[in-house]
């Protein structure tokens, strides 16, 4: 009986779970969200719109070969957009895999199909991230 | 046949073979129809092998088959091929010869995390995550996903070790998520709740029954382990270059199989 109920715990658990992932992402779909996770945040329309007119940006192609360019050297303050051509749901996330703490913004969650993802790298460094979905898909972003 | 179909092991190979062919029927490609060929067949022909090699007798391979299944879901089409076959072979070999008495290492997971600190390829985990992102299309593939638990769960009986290995690494990714200031979302537990890679390490390979103990206390103190360990050392694994391609759960389950391999 409690070998029973234990199983019927760890399906309601993932089923629960599974419900509300595809809520979530049916919500962020339905919209057609363009993730923008920036670190860096401006106080007022004007100095948004004058700062974005300044930000350089650069596209990477998710594909079914994986991430193209996979590795990127770029100024501080660019911004980086990732569009998923891979036919499938994709998942941007910062390495290691399957923790992705090193960088948390760069933790872009689920992006559909023809969907897109952007980050602003504020800080020099080096980023590792994958596709959690085929984390033999990585790449690399350096901030100069 | 009836007798063979009742095999838990045969029974679990047919679970991963559904999720293997739903992602064949969604996304067909020559790669994906070679792996489920070349691979099982030398996983297979390798068992026999080695077993000849040993002087033990003949039998029907069917522990390969679901190695096999595991290494072809965990690697996939983008994969080279020569990785899966290299990790099947590795994976039979020390199902045969490291055994003072029976196996110590989940023969899979050997495999793969050999092959992927010589070849230095990472494991792709290619199969459930598929499934997941198919499921954004058609959300009832998902359940695919949770077929296995009907046999290591139901079957195998090896409920405690599936669900502390669960709740284990959710527990210690949040905990560390604290310790390193990353924000915790709703989003982001949802997405580490459906987390492919962690549902089926935890279905499939945490429970293998040879390697892994089967009393209660033995069964929780283990996921425990493994749970915990995979989370931190992947901290430390990505930090030191040449370790960098290997997977923290695989590494955890190897690790737990020699900690635990006297303990019943």
């Amino acid at each position: 009986m409690n070998s029973k109920l234990l199983v019927a715990g760890i399906v309601l658990v993932l089923v629960v779970g599974a419900g509300a992932f595809f809520f979530l992402n049916m919500n962020k779909s339905q919209t057609g969200v363009t993730n923008n996770a920036s670190p860096t945040e401006s106080t007022s329309s004007e100095e948004k719109t004058t700062k974005e007119t300044q930000i350089e940006e650069v596209e990477i192609s998710l594909t079914n070969q994986g991430f193209s360019p996979a590795s990127i050297t770029i100024d501080k303050e660019t911004k980086v957009v990732w569009t998923n051509n891979s036919g499938v749901m994709a998942n941007v996330s910062s390495a290691p895999h399957p923790i992705h703490t090193n960088y948390p913004p760069l933790n872009l969650g689920n992006f559909g199909d023809g969907d897109t993802r952007e980050l602003i790298f504020s800080d020099s460094g080096t980023y590792g991230y994958h596709n959690h979905l085929n984390a033999t898909q990585r790449g690399t972003i350096i901030v100069k | 046949m009836k007798d063979y179909i009742r095999i838990p092991k045969v029974q679990l190979t047919i679970c991963l073979l559904l999720i293997y062919l739903t992602n064949l029927f969604f996304n067909f490609s020559l790669q994906t129809l070679l792996l489920i060929i070349i691979v099982p067949i030398v996983g297979m022909v390798s068992d026999l092998i080695f077993t000849k090699l040993k002087k033990k007798k003949f039998f029907i391979p069917s522990a390969a088959m679901t190695t096999s299944m595991i290494v072809v879901l965990l690697t996939g089409p983008q994969t080279p091929i020569y990785f899966p076959i290299f990790a099947v072979i590795l994976a039979m070999a020390s199902k045969v010869f490291i055994r003072p008495g029976r196996h110590i290492f989940n023969p899979a997971s050997f495999g793969l995390i050999i092959s992927s600190f010589l070849l230095a390829i990472p494991v792709a985990w290619w199969g459930p995550g598929n499934i997941v992102a198919l499921s954004g299309k058609l959300p009832p593939l998902f359940l695919i996903l949770l077929l296995p638990l009907l046999i290591s769960g139901l079957r195998m009986k090896r409920y405690y070790t599936i669900l502390v290995t669960f709740v284990s690494f959710i527990l210690s990714s949040l905990l560390l998520f604290t310790v390193t200031k990353t924000p915790i979302s709703q989003e982001l537990i949802v997405n580490l709740l459906t987390d492919p890679t962690l549902i089926f390490f935890a279905l499939v390979m945490a429970p293998e029954p040879m390697t892994t103990p089967y009393s209660v206390k033995n069964q929780i103190l283990f996921g425990l382990f493994v749970g915990m360990f995979a989370v931190f050392s992947s901290r430390f694994i990505y930090e030191i270059s040449f370790l960098k391609t290997l997977d923290p759960l695989v590494l955890s389950l190897l690790i737990g199989n020699v900690i635990f391999f006297r303990r019943k």
